[in-house]
């Protein structure tokens, strides 16, 4: 990794063979799977420790006893997904969970231990058996610093707070990106023969998030941009509880550990929604059925209903829940051995994002994708509790190891077009000059009300047709809208800026998507359209970039050894 | 709450100002908003150009460690009315012992050297089992190092130790209990690789137990006295003259670090 915070020389003329952008989980380890002998370099908008991959708390999916078998992980991904999940995919996904979970513990993760030593597992939402391996509550902190520290040790370069603004294209395949050094604010053209995208989530499209100020979809609306397709917008995670306020994660474990989720009436209602899994069905499930208990005037004052974990004791509560236990004394004074924590549905994932294959290739040639930012697909409409960081793990080496396989063939890099870098440095000196009466905050704080109201767990199409109109009149504000900072160094405002435009631009792909999607499947439910409907929407929406909105194709979903079926818990 | 309070913050822009200089913002904020939320609310509504670094806004990704009211803290869990509770104001400076870069950015590149300098990574004892073997662990080894594990970076420890203030070259608390982390691994055999960085005065032996770290830790890792547990073992070592006998699986005695 290059020494941090020193501005890296950045030759134009210099040219990588892998430019990786995003360190989370996925990042680093498509980094690491990218031949040695190559030069590889990762850009990373921050330092890469502060990636949203440290926050995932729960675990990761493995069928690791004798008992249990990748086929029947596959199967419950499948239909956790509401049967959008490509299920060839599905099957690789679970066929390689348990390597990819050894490898990590050979490299040192650590961890939670059964009385003998092995890897502890734990339930977890819409599964068949106990298969997320886990450190306490804190599992993706775990993998990730165990991911860092080889990064370390191998040796992988690391370009800190870069921030990428665009994919430059020639010759119909990619040649490298176009960034800002965010130190010094110098816009800078890296050229390389591949690039893989790791950057993670939208979730500040939305008001009520888990997701970290960071998550603002850039890769995805980059990659949308430069022309190629996205994939499956319109299906939004909502994950089940969340701290009211903040929307603090309070990790599936808790419910996978015994947790009970009560209304104000003292139920457990979820046996009126998924009378065999109760708390541990799906997200999706689970979602709703809260969302339905405080519209019916059954939840709390403050728009919640309550995780009981007191029957858990004391024990189990400050050693496996230790993070969700400091989170809820620091957040809401409340301490979870004595009393309920109050949660709410709030955004938590995007199962949508860059079309990709198995392999993490996407229509341009020499781009690739993999994480929260690619649609692979293995979620579908819904995907399943600690299936997102052995998402990360499987297709992020998947993507090294096919841009190494790319870069083999390729000889050389297509020199960047200087009209491309041109364009983004005279946008660059507008904005920075440009006497705006409208910051682009108020414009961004309206998109997430907008998308949190219209666009949330219950959608109609009166409201979807609302903030199809709203996020247009937001994308016709933001022309006009400016900055307050006009200087180089750090220059956040800027950044945020760019951040909107990127955040606009996916807000139309989902209010569209969730508009023509006339059917309820997984994570996307339509009040006026109840069930689902295979034989109209079995099959993937694709969305292309035009001037006037995105341009919807479709994709057919592929099915290998499970024919969808009702979907009941 | 749900009323204004006075944030006056460090600000300070190298391409345009001689010298930092106060400014006063009046926040708008509600019961139960975190220093972060006013900051956002700043940025978002009231004054775009203030730089500060943030991103998970629950206290687990480690960007946003700054002083305020005189003290190390991460914003996003530094509640607003503890801090008006006793000084009327929230007051933010940069994180000390770091250069000073702009606002509230500091340059983390000393941090992150020294962070490097422990080789913090595991180095395993043998070969690792075939992909598909099974690699144990015991459950009391789980629990020493899991605590110590949950360092997220944050700089803090290195702000509010009086070492990194007065010798530049002191590898710092973070990057000794990162260094513990791996030296008390059963599963890890890098001592001698360690020995080198960590058994000198800009090492385990810069430390003074003044505990600072331990006491402003956001996670609350037991960093002084990880920092001990790994003097006790160079000594150990040493007298053991580095034969491989020294190395027991078992921790060496000390109290154990609580998990929790």
């Amino acid at each position: 990794m290059t020494t941090t915070g020193k501005i890296p020389k950045v030759d134009q003329t210099k040219s990588y063979d892998v430019l990786v952008v995003g360190a989370g989980l996925a990042g680093l380890r498509a980094a690491l799977a990218v031949d040695p002998e190559l030069q590889c370099v990762v850009l990373s908008k921050v330092y890469p420790v502060r990636s949203h991959s440290v926050a995932a708390q729960g675990g990761i999916n493995a069928a690791l006893d004798a008992e249990d078998r990748w086929q029947d992980h596959a199967y419950d991904t499948i239909k956790g997904s509401d049967y959008l999940a490509d299920q060839d995919a599905a099957e690789f996904l679970c066929q390689d969970a348990a390597r990819a979970v050894y490898e990590m513990e050979h490299w040192g993760t650590l961890f939670s231990r059964r009385p003998d030593g092995r890897i502890a597992q734990r339930s977890f939402g819409g599964q068949g058996y106990p298969r997320a391996c886990y450190a306490a509550d804190k599992t993706g902190r775990a993998l990730y610093q165990t991911l860092f520290e080889r990064a370390v040790a191998q040796n992988i370069t690391v370009f800190e707070e870069f921030f990428v603004l665009a994919l430059a294209v020639a010759e119909d395949r990619v040649a490298g990106v176009l960034a800002i050094e965010i130190a010094s604010g110098r816009l800078i053209a890296i050229p390389a023969r591949a690039v893989i995208f790791a950057t993670g989530g939208a979730g500040m499209l939305y008001a009520r998030t888990t997701n970290p100020y960071i998550a603002t979809g850039d890769g995805l609306a980059i990659a949308y941009r430069a022309g190629v397709p996205l994939k499956d917008m319109e299906f939004i995670q909502f994950h089940p509880t969340t701290l009211p306020g903040m929307n603090v994660l309070i990790t599936e474990g808790a419910r996978g550990e015994g947790g009970y989720l009560v209304n104000a009436e003292h139920d457990r209602f979820m046996a009126r929604y998924a009378p065999k899994l109760m708390e541990v069905a799906p997200r999706d499930i689970v979602s709703r059925a809260i969302e339905t208990e405080i519209m019916e005037g059954r939840g709390f004052a403050d728009g919640s209903v309550h995780l009981d974990l007191r029957h858990l004791g004391e024990d189990l509560i400050r050693h496996r829940l230790s993070e969700i236990y400091d989170f809820a004394i620091t957040y809401r004074g409340i301490n979870p051995v004595h009393d309920p924590i109050p949660v709410q549905p709030g955004q938590h994932y995007i199962m949508g994002g860059i079309a990709t294959g198995l392999e993490g290739q996407t229509r341009l040639p020499g781009f690739y994708a993999a994480g929260e930012c690619a649609a692979v697909s293995v979620h579908g409409a819904n995907r399943l509790g600690a299936n997102s960081l052995l998402d990360t793990l499987v297709f992020g080496r998947q993507a090294g190891l096919a841009a190494t396989r790319f870069c083999r063939q390729e000889t050389k890099a297509p020199p960047i077009p200087e009209a491309s870098w041109q364009r983004w440095q005279d946008h660059l000196a507008a904005l920075r000059s440009r006497r705006a009466t409208e910051h682009y905050g108020p414009i961004r704080a309206r998109l997430r009300a907008t998308m949190t109201d219209h666009a949330g767990t219950f959608r109609d199409r009166k409201r979807l047709e609302a903030a199809r109109r709203e996020v247009a009149a937001l994308r016709e504000a933001y022309q006009h809208a400016g900055v307050m900072d006009r200087g180089d160094v750090f220059n956040y405002d800027l950044l945020a800026f760019v951040e909107t435009g990127f955040l606009l631009d996916l807000a139309a792909t989902v209010v569209e998507g969730a508009l023509v999607r006339e059917e309820s499947r997984g994570a996307h439910w339509r009040i006026d359209f109840p069930a689902r409907n295979d034989e109209q929407f079995l099959k993937h929406f694709l969305f292309s970039w035009s001037p006037d909105g995105p341009v919807l194709g479709e994709a057919p979903v592929a099915i290998t050894h499970y024919a969808p079926k009702p979907r009941t818990y | 709450m749900g009323s204004h309070v006075v944030f006056q913050v460090m600000r300070y822009d190298p391409r345009r100002d001689v010298e930092p200089y106060w400014a006063e913002y009046d926040v708008p904020v509600d019961e139960g908003d975190t220093v972060l939320m006013g900051l956002m609310r700043i940025r978002e509504s009231l004054d775009g150009s203030l730089a500060f670094r943030a991103s998970c806004r629950s206290g687990i990704c480690g960007s946003d460690g700054m002083v305020i009211n005189g003290r190390s803290q991460l914003a996003c869990k530094t509640q607003v009315a503890a801090m008006v509770a006793v000084r009327g104001r929230v007051v933010l400076e940069p994180l000390r012992n770091l250069r000073y870069v702009k606002d509230l950015v500091v340059d983390q590149t000393p941090f992150w050297k020294k962070f490097r300098r422990v080789e913090p990574y595991l180095m395993p004892a043998a070969a690792p089992p075939a992909a598909e073997r099974r690699m144990t662990m015991p459950q009391d080894a789980f629990d020493l190092l899991s605590k110590a594990s949950d360092c997220i970076f944050c700089e803090i420890c290195y702000s509010e130790c009086p070492i990194n203030g007065i010798d530049r070259g002191f590898l710092g608390p973070q990057a000794l209990i990162k260094a513990f982390r791996f030296e008390f691994d059963p599963r890890d055999d890098g001592a001698a690789a360690r020995l080198a960085p960590l058994s000198n005065v800009e090492g385990v032996w810069g430390c003074r137990t003044v505990f600072n770290c331990t006491d402003a830790c956001p996670k609350g890792i037991p960093i002084t006295e990880g920092i001990q547990r790994l003097k006790r073992k160079l000594v150990a070592e040493t007298l053991a003259g580095m034969q491989p006998a020294y190395r027991s699986p078992e921790p060496v005695e000390g109290p154990e670090v609580a998990s929790s």
